[in-house]
């Protein structure tokens, strides 16, 4: 069992999950996160000072897959989530020890 | 004669209370604890306190009133001679018809002023969403508390002492008031009116309470001025004072001068006799200007918010949290600022008023536009938070002029303050290190200088016959009376001579006493939870001071691990 994580663009999670969704792996989870990271943050001026901004808007995308769903998984989330530029994210992998489902039944590993 | 004893009884009344209070403070005693010497002389206290109430109700009530049900408002002799055609011998039923005529004519400029007035009560909200969008939102419930407390302190000080130090002696014909008493005078010259207090006696009459409540909405204007330039670190029990003290003295006083027939208005008619004396149709000068440097002195003695100037002086960016509620606060006062400068013809009769109307919607856009290029051919962008503020500047300073100049004037009057705001907002970032975060003085207060200025410029002798008793309508310098500038020059100068020494004084009084800033912990923490006591926000996380961007490199506030903990402990404590 893996936990696969990736940090994308905001407006790229249409088509990470149809993308994910076509690969045959269901659900997922979201949360919105901000950093920073190699891509140069927005500057801004307001009355004639100028700001920038210390970080920008990501979502992070955390879904569990078994094992052999690996590669499925992070073709899905790179082929929905590239554009090309700077700051389209990255995908990390790691292990989990076990996962239960709530409802009762036990699958792991 | 009776009316400084009634007055007197009533504050005396209001007065007692707080007295008594800070004798059982001296003698260590805190609130609840009534030793029977305390308790004793809380029952005198209250006694004499409710025997001065009654003295001052009862005198009040039993004085000559005016004409307080409207019966009479409108028909006397001179009102209807004022509507009879001239060299026509009347009979009875031309008489009796040409008195229906005169009340007609009254009642048409009651309603025009109410509508006005409504208009300009609901500038109110303007301000307080133009103040609120353009600060923190770890501050937003304390700067609108602000905005609406103002209104109701603004409200008892004007009723109570305000309206009767600045219009005592004022008389309207077309509203049908008559002077309630002269005022003071030093010669021919009169300083101060004082008739009218508590809206008692002769004042208690309907075209005085018309005018009353016209007047108590501009006073309200320059009163709100302020807070914004103060916003998210004037403490709230300073700012208590700071109400009181615009509506009942700092006001009033240039305002009788200018508007209530003091001695800047007389210009045109004694000493020098300067065109027309002082004029300020609806208030560049009175109101808005007045609030400007109130908010200069107010900021500047209160120093600037904490992050706010880097380490070398540098001023950063603290950009405010709801620019959409600040857009939606300035197109509330253009409208508002329709029965500002047209309904203060006082008279629907004056069809002036379509001009003023028109002239003010002009200098508004050509401000706005102005700033707008200004700022964008400047720092790249049409920066929003500063177009609003254009647009207002061309408002502030049509505001005196806009009864006596051509629509091409208030063109190029809406140009010169949408020039003018910006750079008064650099020089007060740059050079004044002065902290405005809403750009009050830059808006109010030297607009508001330029529109008073504009009028002995611009105005075309089209408009003013008999204004400040001087006949033949009012001419600027471009139309051959420079007499008129001297007169408008003069009162610039006394506008910003005595509010600077007024502001001075009570500020550094409030400084003094400790109440005028917030404590640094609760700045930094929002003035939400540890003045008023509960969020703006409460569901969003960070709308509770935390910050997403930088205006240098070393991050935002600049914080001591100790500063932290303070900050938590003093709003865990409250």
């Amino acid at each position: 069992m893996k936990r696969v994580e990736a940090i994308i663009r905001p407006e790229r999670l249409g088509e990470v999950a149809s993308a994910l969704e076509g690969a045959g792996l269901h659900g997922f989870t979201i949360s919105d996160v901000r950093g920073h990271g190699r891509a140069p943050e927005k500057t801004g001026e307001y009355r004639g000072n100028a700001y920038e901004m210390l970080v920008s808007h990501k979502l992070l995308v955390a879904l569990f897959v078994e094992d052999d769903e690996v590669d499925k998984a992070l073709g899905a989330i790179a082929s929905g989530a590239v554009t090309g530029q700077v700051g389209d994210g990255l995908v990390a992998v790691s292990e989990v020890v076990s996962m239960y489902r709530i409802s009762g039944a036990i699958t792991g590993s | 004669m009776l009316r400084p004893l009634i007055v007197a009884a009533l504050a005396a009344a209001l007065l007692l209370p707080v007295l008594f209070r800070r004798q059982r403070r001296r003698a260590g005693l805190r609130a609840g604890a009534l030793t029977p010497k305390f308790r004793k002389r809380l029952v005198i206290t209250m006694v004499l306190s409710v025997l001065m109430l009654v003295v001052g109700l009862v005198g009040i009530a039993g004085a000559d009133n005016g004409d307080s049900n409207g019966a009479t408002t409108g028909i006397s002799k001179t009102e209807v001679n004022a509507v009879v055609v001239p060299g026509r011998t009347q009979n009875a039923t031309d008489h009796a018809q040409s008195a229906v005529i005169a009340h007609d004519h009254l009642a048409i400029n009651f309603e025009w002023l109410m509508i006005g007035g409504v208009l300009v009560l609901f500038m109110q909200a303007g301000f307080a969403l133009v103040e609120t969008g353009f600060t923190r939102a770890k501050n937003a419930a304390h700067t609108m508390m602000m905005n609406l407390v103002i209104f109701a302190l603004g409200v008892v000080g004007w009723f109570t002492v305000g309206y009767a130090l600045m219009f005592g002696s004022v008389s309207n014909p077309g509203l049908g008031i008559t002077s309630l008493a002269s005022g003071a005078h030093i010669g021919d010259w009169q300083l101060i009116s004082h008739s009218g207090f508590f809206l008692a006696g002769r004042a208690y009459d309907v075209g005085i309470l018309a005018f009353f409540f016209f007047q108590l909405v501009f006073m309200d204007a320059t009163a709100t001025i302020p807070t914004g330039a103060m916003a998210e670190r004037f403490h709230f029990k300073g700012f208590i004072f700071w109400g009181l003290f615009a509506s009942m003295i700092l006001y009033p006083v240039y305002g009788n001068w200018v508007w209530g027939g003091g001695w800047l208005s007389q210009l045109g008619v004694l000493g020098p006799k300067w065109g027309h004396g002082a004029l300020d149709f609806a208030g560049s000068g009175v109101v808005h200007a007045m609030g400007g440097v109130a908010a200069f002195w107010g900021a500047k003695i209160l120093g600037p918010r904490i992050g706010k100037f880097d380490k070398d002086g540098n001023p950063r960016a603290i950009p405010g949290h709801h620019l959409p509620m600040a857009f939606l606060g300035t197109f509330v006062l253009l409208v508002g600022w329709m029965g500002f400068n047209g309904a203060s013809t006082f008279a629907a009769t004056d069809f002036r008023f379509t001009i003023v109307i028109v002239n003010t919607i002009l200098a508004s856009a050509f401000g706005c536009l102005t700033t707008m290029f200004v700022m964008w051919w400047k720092y790249g962008k049409p920066d929003p938070s500063m177009t609003c503020n254009g647009l207002l500047a061309g408002l502030v300073a049509i505001t005196a002029p806009c009864a006596f100049v051509a629509p091409w004037a208030a063109c190029v009057i809406g140009t010169v303050a949408g020039v003018l705001v910006v750079l008064t907002v650099v020089w007060m970032d740059h050079k004044a290190k002065v902290d405005d975060p809403v750009g009050a003085v830059a808006v109010h207060g030297a607009n508001g200088l330029w529109g008073v200025i504009a009028l002995g410029l611009f105005a075309d002798g089209t408009y003013g016959n008999g204004f400040n008793g001087v006949a033949g309508n009012v001419k600027g310098l471009f139309y051959g009376d420079v007499s008129q500038l001297w007169a408008q020059l003069t009162s610039a100068v006394t506008l910003v001579i005595w509010c600077s020494l007024a502001c001075l004084l009570f500020f550094t009084i409030l400084k003094r006493a400790g109440i005028l800033r917030s404590s640094e912990a609760a700045e930094i923490a929002g003035l939400d939870m540890p003045e008023m006591g509960a969020l703006a926000y409460p569901d969003f996380l960070e709308a509770q001071g935390s910050v997403f961007y930088s205006t240098g490199h070393n991050g935002f506030v600049e914080l001591e691990p100790s500063d932290a903990r303070s900050t938590r402990e003093e709003v865990g404590a409250s």
